[in-house]
């Protein structure tokens, strides 16, 4: 009788871990759990992410260090961090009492995206053409159906300004004439697509955006996912003074009635 | 007899201690934080700290210690009756010690001395 008592698994020694650990995990789990030491801007509610990339913004614009700007937006892990930047841009923009907030998100956003294209397409660009360039580009030409929202209202090569890059600048208007802010561009070529966005630039206007174009790339524009025009290049040309320079593509497109 | 109980009821205490100590370093040391929809008064020291700097940055451009002690709302649990100075010294203390560059701690004293010799009677901005 002894021995089979003694044989018997010590039960109350399972019941004991049993209580301990569920006492713990609720003192740990539920009553006090470990939040506050490892929170990141991450995990923030996204009232407060929207607070602390205008922060970000604002000391951007105070500082002008990128490197930082950049470093903490991407605590916030956003999936595309300058079209967070860009709607909270807009959204801020909509509100006349945060026009100052609307700018240096705007302008943050312009920078990590100038930034971007920089990084990945633009490496070669050069501040003043070859002279085997001189001259040799095609004018970019409509594309789109007719069924496109956006006409082609004006094209022009602007060439006055020797060492600057070849931008493409654009000027996107809505059907009443009034510039068009958050119209989604992008432009595709051999070396992959780039996304831009009207409303990047308020100090221009809040239908411009602006890239730099890499020579000897072709593009190809789309405007809200409708393809608008083709052959687009970097264009070398001679200013009034003789000087070789990279051309700016202006662009103006109004939207269809 | 007495001493058998006595054991065994010892065990039983020391079992419970063990589990409980497994579930609490599990639950505060092992299990991976997951926080979502958190407050700002729950950032990391040196998220914190880096706010601040955020702010004492836009101080040092635009000189608004309204619009400052507005944004160091943002680290209070409570937005009405916060003391933003104390935020700002304790950024200070981080960063020295964390070795933050010497522009960035004047930065942050400058801000500290304007909070200071700030009249508090205007009220703040809640927002940056």
């Amino acid at each position: 009788m002894i021995n089979d008592r003694q044989q018997r698994p010590p039960l109350y020694l399972i019941t004991g871990v049993m209580l301990g650990l569920l006492t713990g995990l609720i003192l740990a789990g539920i009553l006090w759990p470990a939040r506050g030491a490892d929170v990141s801007p991450a995990s923030l509610e996204d009232t407060y992410k929207d607070q602390y990339r205008l922060m970000t913004a604002l000391a951007f614009a105070a500082s002008g260090d990128l490197g930082r700007a950049q470093a903490r937006i991407a605590l916030l892990q956003d999936g595309d961090p300058v079209r967070a930047l860009t709607t909270q841009a807009q959204l801020a923009l909509a509100n006349s009492a945060t026009q100052r907030e609307a700018r240096a998100l705007a302008a943050l956003a312009s920078v990590m995206q100038e930034f971007a294209a920089s990084q990945s397409g633009t490496a070669e660009v050069i501040s003043t053409p070859r002279e085997e360039d001189l001259n040799q580009f095609s004018t970019p030409f409509e594309s789109g159906s007719e069924s496109a929202r956006y006409e082609l209202q004006d094209q022009e090569l602007v060439c006055d300004a020797v060492d600057t890059p070849p931008y493409l600048q654009l000027f996107v208007f809505d059907a009443n004439a009034n510039p068009q802010a958050g119209v989604q561009l992008s432009l595709g070529s051999q070396d992959g697509v780039a996304e831009l966005s009207t409303g990047l630039h308020p100090e221009m206007s809040p239908g411009y955006a602006e890239f730099i174009l890499t020579p000897r790339l072709v593009y190809s524009l789309s405007i809200n996912g409708v393809e608008a025009m083709g052959g687009i290049q970097a264009a070398a040309c001679e200013t009034d003074a003789g000087e070789p320079a990279w051309g700016t593509w202006l662009l103006l497109f109004n939207e269809a009635e | 007899m007495n001493l058998i109980f006595s054991n065994r009821y010892t065990l039983f205490g020391l079992t419970i201690l063990l589990g409980f100590l497994a579930a609490v370093y599990y639950g505060w040391g092992l299990r991976p934080i997951t926080v979502r929809d958190a407050s700002p008064s729950l950032l990391r020291e040196d998220f914190r700290a880096d706010y601040v700097l955020m702010a004492a940055e836009v101080y040092g451009a635009d000189h608004e210690v309204e619009r400052a002690i507005g944004a160091l709302g943002f680290l209070s649990k409570n937005q009405e009756g916060y003391n933003p100075l104390v935020f700002v010294s304790g950024a200070i203390e981080f960063a020295i010690d964390a070795g933050y560059s010497a522009d960035d701690i004047e930065l942050l004293q400058d801000l500290a001395a304007a909070i200071q010799t700030f009249d508090p009677s205007f009220a703040a901005s809640p927002t940056p």
